[in-house]
């Protein structure tokens, strides 16, 4: 009886194994189906062959398995971070991007793994290889270094000065959440910001702030580096299917109202 | 419904096939014990009928095999000098629960390995089986605190000089008894049985060496991966 219920368990597992999205949940699985097995052998009077079924193929080659995942496993994104785009919210992490890059790992079957830096840094943890993707409020531009995605969300760039010195032709030094208390703390600054960041400034007083709106318009996209191309084409296939669908606009809605 | 009738088909299909194969199988039950197996129990006095016959009566095949694992070893180690990186990424951070646990663990993992392979004729077991368990603690403690702490707490050089001297000794052991006059793959200190021990002579040794073979291997394997695609 016992050994009935265990040959037709076998199957079970083995499907639930074979269709789990996540690479961890699948390794479980065949953890499990190996541990299923080795009962079946213990039953059919086979104690040491369940025992090597039971090392090898629930311990050894799951521990194999794990050491590979923990990097090809996931999906890293080096991010600066951008107000309503992908932020951290407590715990948790929210943002339109956010759900983009999130909704891409889930069908690539990885996780989403965000590291956060200075907006200087972003480029050069991208160049180094130390990420995947690139994100985080970025303003498309040419770079002969990097796959530029299609835009999924229209901006433009407002300079924003006070005090003495000029605005940079591009963003600002340090993290966004400095700027902010630069600007709460009434020093002198001037940056270039994207309308994300600029809406999050707006909460502040800005009477004193000379204020300019660059006239053309622009696209927040991700970034890709040159040598995956692979990773570049499944993003834009991606992004296209968001778009065509109609996902993509109920995503913006549901993050920027 | 259409894209899950492929799967539904295939799993329905499986399963009757496991329940037939399962209905199929009968215990052995009351049937006897083939007599050649009964004499190479008695021969070698393994209480394991399973070593006895995979470590004496058919030794030749488990040379072969250990040789198969051997080579696997070599291809690993050979095709990743090929490919040797330059880039190293930064090893991932392990939680502290992670890292006490798998070093409170090790220890146990390495006796309970030592332990089936030494009585590996007495109870299920073998070097295959308990090298393989010494290996999964090792690898647990890769996980736990990196490769390159558990690395310089081995020798290395050693291990590489033992990893092809162990199947060596496992040859010579096996060719040893033709010196003395007897036939080839013969156990060279015969067993004399009551279940001790040192019950069936040649058949602990080729355990132990075998144990110690799959465990260097499997290291080997892992290190291999480590020195030459990044820490993990």
């Amino acid at each position: 009886m016992v050994r009935t219920a265990l040959f037709l368990l076998l199957p079970i597992v083995a499907s639930i194994a074979l269709t789990q999205r996540r690479r961890v949940a699948a390794l479980i699985g065949m953890g499990l189906f190996s541990l299923v097995l080795s009962s079946v052998y213990v039953l059919q009077n086979a104690p040491d062959v369940a025992m090597t079924e039971a090392t090898i193929g629930a311990a050894l080659v799951t521990t194999i398995y794990v050491l590979a995942i923990r990097r090809t496993g996931r999906l890293i994104v080096v991010a600066d971070e951008a107000p309503r785009l992908l932020e951290r919210r407590g715990e948790r992490l929210v943002g339109l991007e956010y759900d983009i890059l999130n909704g891409f790992a889930r069908e690539l079957g990885l996780d989403l793994s965000v590291r956060f830096v200075p907006p200087q840094a972003v480029k050069e943890a991208l160049l180094a290889g130390e990420a995947d993707i690139a994100a985080g409020g970025i303003v498309r531009k040419s770079d002969p270094r990097f796959y530029a995605t299609r835009g999924h969300l229209k901006t433009a760039l407002v300079r924003i000065h006070r005090g003495t010195g000029s605005s940079p032709e591009e963003g600002y030094e340090g993290y966004f959440s400095d700027l902010l208390s630069s600007v709460k703390g009434g020093e002198d600054l001037a940056a270039t910001l994207d309308l994300s960041r600029f809406m999050e400034v707006m909460h502040n007083d800005l009477t004193d702030f000379k204020i300019e709106r660059l006239p053309e318009e622009r696209e927040y996209s991700f970034l890709v580096s040159r040598e995956r191309e692979d990773l570049y084409v499944k993003l834009e296939a991606y992004l296209n299917d968001l778009a065509s669908r109609g996902d993509l606009d109920e995503m913006i809605e549901r993050n920027l109202q | 419904m259409k894209r899950l009738s492929f799967p539904l088909i295939c799993l329905l299909l499986t399963a009757s096939f496991c329940f037939l194969i399962a209905q199929s199988i009968r215990l052995p039950g009351q049937q006897e014990t083939p007599s050649y197996v009964g004499e190479l129990a008695e021969r070698t006095g393994a209480l394991n009928l399973v070593a006895s016959v995979y470590l004496d009566g058919r030794l030749y095949d488990t040379i072969f095999e250990l040789l198969v694992f051997s080579v696997a070893v070599l291809g690993v180690r050979f095709y990743l000098s090929e490919r040797r990186s330059s880039h190293r990424p930064a090893p991932i951070p392990e939680s502290h629960v992670v890292r006490a646990s798998a070093e409170a663990l090790f220890p146990f993992l390495l006796l309970l390995g030592v332990y089936l392979t030494a009585y590996g004729h007495l109870s299920p077991g073998g070097g295959f089986t308990g090298g393989t368990v010494a290996a999964s603690g090792l690898m647990l403690c890769t996980i736990a605190i990196g490769a390159t702490a558990v690395g310089r707490r081995i020798r290395q050089a050693t291990l590489e000089r033992l990893e092809w001297g162990l199947p060596a000794a496992v040859i010579v052991l096996a060719i040893l008894p033709v010196f003395l006059g007897r036939t080839p793959l013969a156990a060279l200190f015969p067993g004399r049985g009551g279940g001790g021990l040192f019950a069936s002579g040649s058949i602990l040794i080729y355990n132990l060496l075998i144990g110690l073979k799959v465990f260097i291997g499997a290291w080997v394997v892992i290190h291999g991966f480590i020195e030459h695609r990044g820490e993990i």
